[in-house]
């Protein structure tokens, strides 16, 4: 009894003991943190439409808070002289999805310290000239435009200033859609005839920074009236649409094995109200049994599903389409 | 690039920021102008698309009632356009519209139709005629399809005959239609010949009968005193090969069907059963029993001699020829249960084809060569399916009780079958289904039915 119960008692430690220091080492489990990324949804029509502006265009200007007259230069870039004008009136503020702030990175100057801090989070849009280029707006194509604005946030606009006696005064703007404003360079500042130095407070804007600003009500500067009517190109979707409203009336030819064997190729045009214009003409059709048939059927799908619904202002590109019937599988 | 200067944060030089930003914005340059190429438009502003897809439905045909030359044909007439709408309805693939929605009334058979106010009620296909009693005693009819979408005539005939020929002159333009619109070749136009079931289950009567492929004139061509069994036809159509359970022992016979006439077929010491005709109509393949065993003879019907196909201690039946004539396809045990085998017309190598779950049997090659059709049996119940001639491509079409015996239409498109009903009353009935295994309906007959076989067109 006595043996037995101390054996037990040693078997049960031993056990334990095992179980707490004689095990193999675990690591600990690692969460990684994971860093969270910002999302823009963005209509597919916007990367699918997206207009031209036009080089040539006499761009639009707005005035100055000093001198209604004055012009504004399109872009303040992010040169040494970075436009300490945090605020002018029209450049609208960076929209709020976008945090960053301007001019600070690029800046070698002084101030640099100071835009450093509040400037963490994107640097990107300030770059130098080159790299302004329009690919920048494209991973962010809504707020990208603006970006190109030397429109930083509004905390750290005073500090700012100070640094910079000097340099010429450029009055932000953030034309706004044009992506390729921004990469204008400081020698496009309007009229540095008109500035004075000594009157730089003049220039300030003194209006409380206002902040969740999304875009000017100005219209754009360069070319946008040109461009709101281009004949640029049908969009995915709309091709779709017309696809799918011919599919509607498409009966296909039953008994065939081979998709070669039922492939039409048709052409037909199209007046502007969407009906069919004339008769389609066949441009290919197969040799087979069923190429008569298949024929028939495609000429039958186009003529019997008008009048098609495609956008009136672009009739010019749709007036004519070219059709390929071939059913898969 | 978002995340990565978030990453680094202020520890990031400038410089450092500014290259790997240019070379991102170049990226996405490129990136850019590659997205929009598709969208680029050629300098003719011409749009090319692909459609790839579309709707398998009947299609919208209208029949208008055709027009008797005198009001005494008004009814003939309507009965003609009544069975062409009837055949091409059966066939699944088209859609009669009904006359009640029609617009114009069509008065004439030479009539050119007013085509807007067919695309209205969305017929695409529309088949305008007439049929007249001549003076002589015949029977003119004819039929214009038209195109309406186009505004013209696709396809227009006239045939004379004989006032009783009348349904074969519809199921003929029925034909025409059918081929105009599918491709295909029609099927209409031709016979199905069977074993009518009629008495109680323990007591059947059992007889040859034939009929058109829509159930029409159907008529008895044996008596009833002797089990009949496999009819088939001879290419002409002109004759029936069945065998027969006559004095003695089961024997095959040849059966003129305008006449009436019997003969048997090979002078042979023992059964023979499931014959056929082969293709040019000038030998018939049979199964002839023999202590036990069972192989395949073909006997030449001019000279009358028999040659023997297959040599093998097993049952081998049901042959069936290919549209050449060059192999036949036929049933054996020899591998142990049966199966699918193909061999040359002359017994030449024979290869198993049927490797799937269950007994094969009852193998009938498609007219158009593509196919071949069998029943198979397995733990899940009878079906009828078809394959390739070389065993590929196996696709069940239906399932039911005791399904057996395909027979193809002319064109290959339609199946024949009989199924058996259970119970004390029940009995086999003759069935159709599609290629594409749809459009499964029963075939009317006057009693029961089974064992049909489809005769080619009638010409």
């Amino acid at each position: 009894m006595r043996a037995g119960l101390a054996f037990s008692v040693a078997a049960h430690l031993s056990v334990l003991a095992l179980g707490l220091f004689g095990l193999p080492d675990n690591k600990p489990f690692d969460a990684t943190m994971v860093e969270s990324m910002p999302v823009d949804l963005v209509p597919i029509a916007e990367l699918t439409s997206l207009q031209k502006g036009k080089k040539t265009t006499e761009p639009k200007k707005t005035p100055s808070p000093n001198k209604p007259s004055e012009k504004e230069a399109p872009k303040p870039s992010p040169t040494p002289p970075k436009p300490a004008q945090p605020a002018t009136p029209p450049p609208p503020p960076p929209p709020p999805p976008q945090p960053k702030s301007e001019p600070t990175p690029p800046a070698p100057t002084p101030p640099e310290p100071t835009p450093a801090p509040p400037e963490p989070p994107k640097p990107e849009p300030v770059k130098p000239a080159p790299a302004e280029a329009k690919p920048e707006p494209t991973p962010d194509p809504a707020p990208a435009p603006k970006e190109a604005e030397a429109t930083p946030p509004q905390p750290a606009p005073k500090p700012r200033v100070k640094p910079q006696p000097p340099k010429p005064v450029e009055t932000a703007e953030a034309p706004k859609k044009q992506p390729d404003k921004p990469a204008k360079q400081p020698s496009q500042s309007t009229t540095p005839s008109d500035f004075d130095p000594d009157r730089i407070a003049a220039l300030l804007d003194k209006t409380k920074p206002t902040g969740g600003e999304t875009r000017s009500q100005e219209p754009e500067a360069f070319g946008a009236e040109e461009s709101r009517n281009p004949s640029a190109t049908m969009t995915q979707s709309e091709i779709d649409a017309l696809r799918a409203q011919i599919q509607r009336c498409w009966n296909i030819p039953v008994g065939w094995t081979d998709p070669k064997d039922v492939t039409v190729t048709i052409r037909f045009k199209l007046n502007q109200d969407g009906t069919v214009n004339g008769v389609p003409s066949i441009q290919q059709y197969p040799a087979s049994q069923y190429g008569t048939v298949a024929a028939d059927r495609a000429v039958g799908a186009v003529l019997q599903c008008g009048p098609y619904q495609l956008p009136a202002e672009k009739y010019d590109l749709w007036s004519e389409v070219q059709m390929r019937f071939s059913p898969q599988g | 690039m978002t995340v990565h200067a978030l990453d680094k944060g202020a520890a990031a030089g400038p410089r450092r920021l500014t290259r790997m930003s240019f070379g991102a914005a170049l990226l996405f340059a490129a990136a850019f102008v590659v997205a929009t190429v598709p969208f680029t438009q050629r300098a003719e502003a011409l749009i090319e698309l692909d459609v790839t897809q579309g709707n398998v439905q009947p299609l919208p045909i209208a029949i208008p009632t055709f027009i008797g030359g005198t009001p005494a044909d008004a009814q003939l007439a309507a009965d003609v356009s009544g069975v062409i709408a009837a055949d091409l309805k059966r066939s699944g693939l088209f859609l009669p519209l009904d006359q009640a929605s029609f617009i114009e009334k069509i008065t004439s058979a030479n009539q050119t139709p007013n085509f807007q106010s067919w695309t209205v009620i969305k017929a695409q296909a529309l088949v305008t005629g007439g049929v007249t009693r001549q003076s002589d005693g015949r029977l003119r009819a004819e039929f214009r399809l038209w195109d309406i979408y186009a505004g013209q005539q696709m396809a227009g005939q006239q045939f004379y005959t004989t006032p009783e020929n009348w349904r074969r002159v519809a199921h003929i333009i029925a034909d025409a239609i059918y081929e105009r619109l599918t491709g295909e070749q029609g099927y209409f136009d031709s016979r199905v010949v069977y074993v009518d079931e009629s008495g109680p289950k323990d007591k059947r009567v059992k007889r040859l009968a034939i009929m058109d492929q829509d159930g029409a004139n159907s008529r008895y061509l044996t008596r009833g005193n002797d089990l009949v069994l496999t009819p088939r036809f001879n290419p002409s159509a002109q004759e029936v090969v069945y065998m027969s359970y006559g004095a003695d022992q089961p024997r095959v016979y040849l059966l003129n069907i305008e006449t009436g006439q019997r003969e048997l077929v090979g002078n042979f010491p023992g059964m023979t059963f499931a014959p056929r005709f082969s293709p040019d109509g000038q030998r018939i393949v049979m199964s002839f029993e023999d202590q036990g065993n069972a192989n395949l003879y073909s006997m030449d019907l001019r000279s009358r001699r028999t040659t023997r196909l297959t040599n093998s201690a097993s049952i081998d039946t049901s042959p069936s020829y290919s549209p050449d004539g060059s192999r036949i396809v036929f049933t054996s045990d020899r591998g142990g249960s049966q199966q699918i085998y193909v061999m040359g017309a002359d017994g030449s190598n024979p290869q198993r084809i049927s490797f799937g779950q269950g007994s094969y049997s009852t193998p009938v090659w498609s007219p158009r060569g593509d196919l071949i059709a069998f029943t198979r049996q397995s733990a899940g119940g009878f079906a009828i399916g078809v394959m390739k001639p070389d065993g590929s491509g196996e696709r069940i079409l239906t399932e039911g009780f005791h399904n057996e015996g395909p027979t193809w239409s002319p064109n290959g498109r339609v199946l024949m079958f009989f199924r058996d009903t259970p119970g004390a009353n029940g009995g086999p009935q003759l069935w159709s289904v599609d290629l594409t295994g749809y459009n499964e309906f029963k075939v009317p007959t006057p009693a029961f039915g089974s064992d049909p076989a489809w005769s080619p067109l009638i010409n």
